[in-house]
């Protein structure tokens, strides 16, 4: 699976934000826009390699150029960092929400 | 609102178009929902606007004489009566409590909601309606997204919580505890990623948005879905059932 970034967009349904993996200012304008994203509030929910399976980021790596996903180790019921790397993830992200 | 578009030479789609690219040169990748006459938006805590709501409001303004000012007046409290099936006013006039039970009865509140999400329809553009379902096919695969499109709802079982979900389009989300034994309904829970039009089912994001935003924090963070939700119980008219 190769990454993309999808916002949920008001008036475009969602956009596609994809990165040529080469080139070096992609990635780091892709890094920009990602930190911004956390801070501004969006919930970033990445989707596990071929599943259904989603988890939500809580931050972003930049040497690793991951997104940050806690998850819990069954074993011993404390949680550990994983990381998901960016050029390889789909990952949707949501703005935050108002209830009904 | 065909009048509106014959004076300006504008349409609502062209409008909301030119809203999303405004807001995408600056930085706001949610966009900026698109104001219909006569229906309030609410919006998410952090709208870089806080005035944007107000867009397409009449104008507030009364004027009252120093004659006709009570100065106890004032609204104690509200709820919706599962009994009555009608809203419940105390409030307070000339020192008194007083009560007032509104006359519009529930399936009335239904209707209204039904009607003012049609207006609010204004908003959506077709082609940001067939994307997102498009994503949605993906997330669920071509069976799923069929009965979808027939029924306009989609159910799936937590892997976390076991609870069952049935997200339903321009609905609450309907959340069941299925045993051998029952089925009981939790909650409906009401949630729109950057606002929604007061008084309707309405979000400010295409309907299907709306649901791929409620399966992705089901499925990503249960328990950020149910604190970020309004949660309704199923016998009221917000629930939607």
């Amino acid at each position: 699976m190769s990454g993309v970034l999808e916002i949920l967009n008001v008036g475009l349904g969602d956009l596609k934000i994809t990165w040529d993996p080469e080139s070096e200012e992609d990635r780091q304008r892709a890094q920009k826009m990602i930190e911004a994203l956390l801070r501004q509030g969006y919930a970033i929910l990445v989707q596990d390699e071929d599943s259904e399976l989603h988890a939500r980021a809580t931050g972003f790596d930049r040497e690793r150029d991951a997104y940050v996903v806690p998850e819990e180790d069954q074993a011993t019921g404390r949680t550990k960092r994983t990381y998901r790397r960016r050029t390889t993830t789909r990952a949707t992200a949501v703005g935050r929400s108002a209830g009904g | 609102m065909a009048t509106a578009e014959a004076e300006t030479g504008i349409t609502w789609a062209q409008l909301t178009l030119a809203l999303q690219q405004l807001a995408i040169e600056r930085g706001h990748y949610h966009g900026y929902p698109t104001p219909v006459d006569g229906l309030r938006m609410e919006l998410a805590a952090g709208f870089p606007y806080p005035g944007y709501a107000e867009i397409g409001m009449p104008d507030a303004t009364f004027v009252c004489t120093n004659r006709d000012v009570d100065e106890t007046a004032g609204i104690r409290n509200y709820w919706f009566s599962k009994r009555l099936r009608r809203g419940v006013w105390i409030y307070m006039e000339q020192g008194r409590i007083r009560h007032l039970i509104e006359p519009k009865a529930d399936y009335a509140i239904r209707f209204e909601q039904l009607f003012n999400t049609l207006r609010a329809g204004l908003a959506w553009r077709v082609d940001a309606e067939i994307r997102a379902q498009q994503k949605l096919r993906d997330l669920v695969g071509e069976d799923r997204f069929g009965r979808y499109l027939c029924t306009g709802a989609i159910m799936e079982r937590s892997r976390r919580s076991s609870l069952v979900y049935v997200f339903r389009r321009l609905l609450p989300t309907i959340v069941l505890r299925s045993t051998d034994e029952s089925v009981r309904v939790l909650a409906c829970l009401c949630l729109h990623p950057l606002g929604y039009y007061t008084g309707t089912h309405a979000g400010c994001m295409v309907p299907t948005d709306d649901l791929i935003a409620h399966l992705l924090l089901m499925r990503a963070d249960e328990h950020m879905l149910w604190r970020r939700c309004n949660q309704h119980p199923a016998w009221l008219p917000q629930a939607g059932i």
